[in-house]
């Protein structure tokens, strides 16, 4: 298992005009991984492998069809490609990083007084038990109100 | 002089064929779709079962996730199996899985051609430790929800926007690979499971029923005129599926006219 605590994520809350929606965007993910699922947490950094959906601070939970750890091709194919020349008219790598959203809008909104929260992945390996395995990898975390 | 005549195009008679549910198929229409995937996987040149299953993995490696093109790339790749398909039998179709309200593996995937298949890589020298039979272990991971996801299918349908319901359905799409998992859960080997062409006709019905509630909703105009690879057919040519020659019913039934 994966665990993965941010740093502190600051959002505006005012009680006459709360939010109505919330997310969590992980920028940049990661495709070359093992497929995986996580669970995600509000300000409950020691929350434990069993805590499940009952744990404090539970704001929801995905599951990730990645491209696979343990490339199949030769030395490079999976890397993303970069242009060769200004000529370099081929279409785009479909390995490239992707985003994925989460909506934690139940979960802040419990949170509405603290005005900060951290943010706790706990993320499994799919078919594994691996505890080694890390298939999480994104370059950035946003948290987003929508009013 | 040489006369050269140009034939012009024609309109032609066609009926659309409708794809079913998979836990809806009659015993006949289960014993047909075995016998036709059976076959498929006989014909070894580029019209068969291991060159589609590996447009998605392993060797071409053609597939998009976690993209616009999610949506659109999948319905061409059925599309065109299905027609490799109906190359062998024309009145054969691809039945979807309704993982919103199934809480397992349609019955007929079960057991038999449909249960499990080989993987034999088109053309490619095999490696140490690819596997050689398709393999699922639904539903054994205790983080992964059990199904059905019917909460998830419905925040897809209620998305405002194509970009919102290519997140949401994706987010559903991921969890159903994971839940199978085995060879589902890894795209290089997930095409040659039979039950991936069942799960990606739901992915594919939900944005159909989707679309029909948001006709004018479309993928980012930057796509619309990209080829889907590896063929010629774009975006745009794909978004109305009765250009595509069927469509997802519940039920269709026909009767002789007058004529």
């Amino acid at each position: 298992m994966q665990r993965w605590t941010s740093e502190p994520l600051s959002f505006a809350y005012d009680p006459k005009a709360p939010f109505v929606g919330a997310a969590l965007e992980l920028i940049g993910v990661d495709q070359r991984v093992p497929s995986f699922s996580a669970h995600v947490y509000l300000n409950n950094t020691k929350v434990s492998e069993s805590s499940g959906a009952e744990a404090a601070g539970y704001a929801g939970s995905f599951a990730f069809f990645g491209h696979g750890e343990d490339c199949w091709g030769d030395d490079g194919h999976c890397a993303i490609p970069k242009a060769v020349s200004a000529f370099d008219q081929r279409a785009e790598s479909s390995s490239q990083p992707a985003n994925v959203t989460v909506d934690v809008t139940e979960a802040l909104t419990g949170l509405a007084d603290a005005g900060e929260v951290r943010v706790t992945f706990l993320a499994w390996t799919s078919g594994s038990e691996s505890a080694s395995e890390e298939p999480l990898r994104f370059d950035e975390l946003m948290l987003v109100t929508y009013s | 002089m040489t006369v050269v005549a140009r034939v012009q195009p024609r309109a032609v008679r066609a009926t659309l064929k409708h794809r079913k549910s998979a836990d809806k198929l009659s015993g006949d229409e289960v014993k047909h779709l075995r016998e036709v995937i059976k076959a498929a996987r006989k014909v070894a040149d580029n019209r068969g079962y291991m060159f589609y299953a590996g447009w998605h993995g392993v060797p071409f490696d053609y597939c998009w996730h976690h993209h616009p093109l999610f949506l659109p790339w999948h319905r061409a790749y059925l599309y065109f199996f299905e027609l490799s398909l109906q190359q062998i039998d024309p009145e054969v179709t691809l039945p979807w899985w309704d993982w919103s309200t199934l809480a397992d593996v349609p019955k007929p995937f079960r057991t038999g051609a449909l249960g499990s298949a080989p993987i034999r890589p088109f053309t490619t020298v095999k490696r140490p430790g690819w596997p050689k039979q398709t393999f699922r272990q639904t539903g054994e991971d205790p983080r992964v929800p059990p199904l059905p996801y019917k909460s998830l299918y419905d925040s897809a349908l209620a998305a405002p926007s194509f970009t919102t319901f290519n997140e949401r359905i994706t987010q559903v799409h991921d969890w159903v690979h994971v839940w199978v998992g085995g060879t589902m859960s890894d795209p290089a080997w997930a095409a040659y499971d039979p039950l991936f062409w069942a799960h990606h006709c739901m992915v594919d019905r939900t944005w159909r029923i989707w679309q029909h509630n948001h006709p004018s909703a479309l993928p980012p105009s930057i796509y619309l005129d990209q080829p889907l690879r590896p063929r010629a057919i774009t975006v745009r040519e794909v978004l109305d599926v009765k250009q595509l020659g069927y469509d997802y019913s519940q039920s269709a039934a026909s009767v002789p006219g007058t004529t």
